[in-house]
């Protein structure tokens, strides 16, 4: 006797588990089919702008560039109007992203919220150099995740779909199967929506790095007025900007700290923690970007 | 048996774990044994720098070798587990006090030049030999004060610490410096006297004058009497290792990369002045 012979209770205690089982290989996919084009083996030389969006997207790149000019004494923080003012006529030549941020911002003060409106057009050209070194999931290949996802929920699904035609056909109840579907589908929705941006490549490289940066966390924790801005900046892709709790970039640093949904309308805040706010079902992965999940697509 | 060769060293404090990092030329750190006393609080970026070869070398500051009650059992067993934990080639603490009867003074406090001081030093320090797995070097210490009736002079106090133990030297040239300044000494004569082959390593580190007095303080610049020293102890044996030492007011990555340069060249402009000397 088949599966779709099966009574509809007998039915549904054998479709709902392998409705969860192909809901979990959807999603392991999700996770790890990330991938890229054109990629060398060799590891890419990054800027420690570059590294932030890689980890947590415009928004992060955003936290870690303000983190490096004020550090550089190029802008000043207004903690009370949370806004940030031009305070150096200019940025170096070769701090290129600085220098778009400047043109953005003109003399005027501006809010932090407002800059981070302007932080996709700041950015605009830096996914095209992620994705052409492999860092981020190639626009050609996204359809592998995405298919991979389908196949396995649509496969599932399938048999739901066909035992409702049976029931429908021998005048059978469908009405609790056709819930059980309902679900699916939302759950295929789920994961095909907000799909990782970042390639597995990209999520090696974010592991080594911060493999390799421990130094520069402790010294970031300990002594952030010492370190470069170039080094601060990769502080802050690398670990977020709460990381930096002490000197005189913290005040900053803190407003920059991605704000949880209920800041919005008010609510205190202090006590989040960057990791854990990503809101793209942990799709992020590697640790603590701190900048939420600029990483996915939205 | 002389200590194997360390190189250049710093002692390593989080606050300028990248500029470690970044100096790919130590060869050794030393590190406060007391912050790191389990297998779990050794730091992601030390066990890094061991990967690539840095020695790292157990620090104590609260043995209290000079304590006459004795040292604690419990507190030479932390060091043995962290030099075993490591693989560290010795392990160094103070010629010094810091606690007695239950009270902590939180300091490393100077203990009498006597020959009573001398047996309980002597017993503390072959405790702590007994059961540490690896050689074991005792610092001398700046003292701002001297306690009263002095039996010996403070090179014959360490040479007769080193000859009954086995002890190796860790030979602070800034506290020989401090001590000279402020109490008339000649740290030349000091350091003449001084077994130099029973060095292990040496602390470089700098200090600053307040009301007429030396502080060894580890925040400011070495003066350049302690850059002398290094050249005087290099001219006379090669020494396995010496470090710069650097505890608060840290300077810019550039300028303690230049202290750390400083150390290097007075090392081997010590040398060349021995080469002289034999020519």
């Amino acid at each position: 006797m088949g599966i779709l012979d099966l009574p509809g209770p007998e039915f549904l205690g054998v479709f709902i588990p392998i409705l969860g089982v192909a809901w979990i290989l959807g999603s392991i996919a999700r996770s790890r089919i990330k991938p890229a084009v054109g990629a060398s083996t060799a590891e890419p030389e990054l800027t420690s702008i570059e590294v932030a969006y890689l980890a947590g997207g415009p928004r992060l790149a955003l936290a870690a560039l303000v983190t490096s000019l004020a550090q550089r004494k190029a802008i000043s923080f207004d903690a009370r109007t949370r806004s940030v003012t031009v305070v150096a006529e200019s940025v170096t030549s070769e701090n290129y992203y600085g220098q778009r941020l400047y043109t953005r911002m003109g003399k005027d003060e501006r809010t932090l919220e407002s800059l981070e409106d302007d932080a996709n057009q700041v950015f605009a050209d830096l996914p095209e150099r992620l994705k052409r070194v492999g860092l981020l999931v190639a626009d050609e290949r996204r359809w592998i995740p995405q298919a991979t996802i389908i196949a396995i929920m649509g496969a599932a699904l399938a048999v739901g779909v066909m035992k409702v035609a049976i029931g429908l056909s021998r005048g059978r109840p469908v009405s609790i199967l056709l819930v059980v579907i309902g679900l699916g589908v939302v759950g295929l929705v789920k994961l095909l929506a907000h799909l990782p941006e970042r390639s597995s490549r990209g999520d090696d490289v974010l592991k080594r790095l911060r493999h390799r940066s421990a130094g520069l966390e402790l010294s970031t924790a300990q002594r952030p007025e010492r370190l470069a801005p170039n080094d601060l900046a990769l502080a802050v892709a690398l670990y977020g900007p709460s990381m930096i709790s002490v000197g005189p970039v913290a005040v900053l640093a803190q407003a920059l700290r991605p704000r949880p949904p209920m800041a919005k309308s008010g609510t205190s805040s202090t006590s989040r923690s960057d990791c854990g706010t990503n809101s793209c079902g942990g799709s992020c992965g590697g640790g603590c970007g701190g900048g939420g999940c600029g990483g996915c697509s939205s | 048996m002389r200590v194997a060769s360390l190189g250049l060293g710093i002692g390593w404090r989080p606050e300028i774990a990248l500029f470690i990092e970044r100096r790919i030329d130590l060869g050794f750190i030393e590190v406060i044994a007391e912050n790191m006393s389990t297998r779990d609080s050794i730091p992601r970026a030390i066990r890094q720098l061991q990967e690539r070869g840095v020695r790292v070398v157990p620090h104590g500051v609260s043995l209290s070798l000079g304590s006459a009650e004795g040292v604690e059992r419990e507190r030479i067993e932390m060091l043995a587990r962290l030099a075993r934990v490591v693989d560290a080639p010795l392990v160094s603490e103070h010629i010094a006090f810091v606690r007695a009867r239950g009270l902590e003074a939180g300091h490393l406090l100077p203990v009498p030049r006597t020959r009573e001081q001398l047996r309980a030093l002597v017993r503390n320090i072959r405790a702590t030999q007994a059961l540490l797995p690896v050689p074991f070097a005792v610092e001398n210490v700046a003292a701002l004060v001297e306690w009263p009736g002095a039996e010996m002079d403070e090179a014959t106090f360490l040479g007769e610490i080193l000859e009954q133990t086995g002890a190796h030297l860790l030979l602070d040239l800034a506290n020989v410096h401090a001590n000279a300044r402020n109490h008339s000494a000649s740290a030349g004569e000091t350091l003449a006297n001084l077994p130099l082959d029973r060095v292990a390593y040496v602390h470089v580190a700098g200090g600053e004058e307040r009301d007429g007095l030396y502080y060894d303080t580890h925040a400011h610049r070495t003066p350049p009497e302690v850059f002398e020293l290094v050249r005087e102890a290099s001219s006379r044996m090669d020494i396995p290792g010496f470090m710069l030492e650097r505890d608060d007011h840290f300077p810019s990555d550039a300028e303690l990369g230049e202290e750390l340069d400083a150390v290097r060249s007075a090392i081997a402009e010590g040398r060349a002045r021995r080469g002289a000397h034999v020519a």
